[in-house]
């Protein structure tokens, strides 16, 4: 796996002037698809999916998709449209591949505007995730910051907290329950 | 609490613990997944998760692997991707900050190429402007013990080791993702990309993980009301303002 490693970009990768200049048909599209939107594809797709082993794999399969079926005519707004509605076909055909709930409650993360400009979907998680911790109680919001955002076992939990490990996986159930109840409520509002 | 809350089966409360150490490890979650409102939870932790932005940038080498890829797809089929192209998204996802990315950046000597030697980690790490932040009390911190702490904008782990306590970095100097530790094999494993670092703070090389990224720098830290403080930064990151460091 050495040569697939991120510690520096690797010769491959290189800048060839050449090539670019070979590269003048309809090359325009894939490249800039590829170059502009890999990193919020694969942050909109990491948002629902939580973690970097499904997150890459999607992200792989749209882009995949994409130097099949994209047209090289579309213009950027199009493009990124495109991406984000073949990363939402790709989520669902997953998701129920996998017996997971297509919607769940997560519609609040909008595909965002197709109009340029960055995708408002990088910050828009992590808002939305630090906003419903907010909404919770103490103890809630407590059980959830240490796993989540400070990465603690359940055991480290239970232990910075004073109680027993089932205690807190317990805590954790009900305070995720809660944020999903939350969740769906501000949805259903906005809706 | 509420205690209109219904019972929690310990059946599901595990499944959902389970999911969770997935996640956390950036892994995917158990198969089949159980269904129904017990998936909407797994989603809803999936979002949870996000309240740490850092964790969502995409690893450099899968990037990497990930143009060439398309490149040799596109190769074959109508459209061509240039290898500028796939180094440019390489460098915008480098440049997507995570917290504590520059500490690991500012830390990190020039040697950066793999072939310099593990250097001693004599490497104290002093912020300009810097500021006194209580990370623990003295209790908490016993001998052996490995405390993850944020002084501000700094990520680290506070270390007892044999009475001195000592504050690393808890950014991996190789690509600026958060280390955690790993209590039973007592080393910091990065996520990305596997590298370890044992417990004073020195890449261990293994087979997966053939480079050796510089010691993890370390911070000042002084003991004064029966708290353990670090040399970091005034202004907490965004994502870590729910906690309340013990104070």
């Amino acid at each position: 796996m050495g040569n697939l490693s991120g510690h520096e970009p690797d010769a491959s990768l290189t800048l060839h002037a050449g090539e670019l200049a070979r590269s003048g048909e309809p090359a325009v599209s894939i490249e800039h698809a590829y170059t502009r939107y890999v990193v919020p594809i694969y942050r909109f797709l990491y948002s629902r999916l939580g973690n970097q082993e499904e997150a890459e794999d999607l992200t792989s399969e749209v882009f995949l998709k994409a130097v099949r079926q994209l047209e090289p005519s579309r213009d950027d707004a199009s493009v990124q449209a495109w991406l984000y509605q073949v990363a939402r076909t790709t989520l669902a055909d997953y998701w129920r591949r996998r017996n997971r709930t297509p919607e769940a409650p997560l519609g609040y993360l909008d595909v965002p505007e197709a109009s340029g400009g960055t995708p408002a979907s990088d910050q828009a998680a992590t808002q939305f995730a630090l906003w419903l911790l907010d909404q919770l109680s103490e103890r809630y919001r407590e059980v959830l910051t240490l796993r989540f955002l400070k990465g603690y076992s359940i055991k480290e939990t239970a232990r910075e907290m004073g109680i027993t490990e089932n205690h807190a996986k317990v805590l954790q159930f009900r305070a995720v329950q809660k944020a999903a109840l939350l969740g769906r409520e501000h949805v259903e509002r906005r809706a | 609490m509420s205690n209109e809350e219904p019972e929690v089966s310990g059946a599901a409360a595990n499944r959902l613990n389970a999911a969770i150490d997935r996640l956390l490890a950036e892994q995917r979650p158990p198969d089949p997944a159980p269904g129904g409102d017990e998936a909407d939870l797994w989603q809803v932790a999936a979002l949870l998760k996000q309240a740490r932005p850092d964790l969502a940038t995409p690893r450099p080498g899968y990037l990497a692997a990930l143009g060439r890829r398309l490149r040799g797809a596109s190769e074959r089929g109508r459209t061509r991707l240039s290898r500028r192209q796939a180094l440019s998204a390489g460098a915008t996802a480098l440049a997507a900050g995570a917290a504590g990315f520059a500490v690991g950046r500012l830390a990190e000597p020039s040697a950066t190429s793999s072939s310099s030697p593990p250097a001693r980690p004599s490497r104290e790490l002093t912020l300009r402007e810097g500021e006194w932040v209580p990370v623990a009390r003295v209790a908490d911190v016993p001998p052996g013990a490995v405390v993850p702490f944020a002084a501000g904008a700094v990520l680290g782990h506070l270390l007892n080791q044999d009475g001195d306590f000592v504050a690393m970095s808890a950014v991996c100097t190789h690509m600026g993702c958060v280390l955690r530790w790993n209590e039973d094999r007592q080393l910091f494993r990065c996520p990305c990309h596997g590298a370890d670092f044992n417990s004073d703070g020195v890449i261990q090389p293994t087979p997966d993980y053939p480079w050796t990224p510089p010691p993890l720098p370390v911070l000042q830290t002084k003991v004064e009301d029966e708290q353990v403080w670090v040399l970091g930064t005034g202004d907490p990151p965004p994502i870590l303002r729910h906690h309340d460091h013990p104070a």
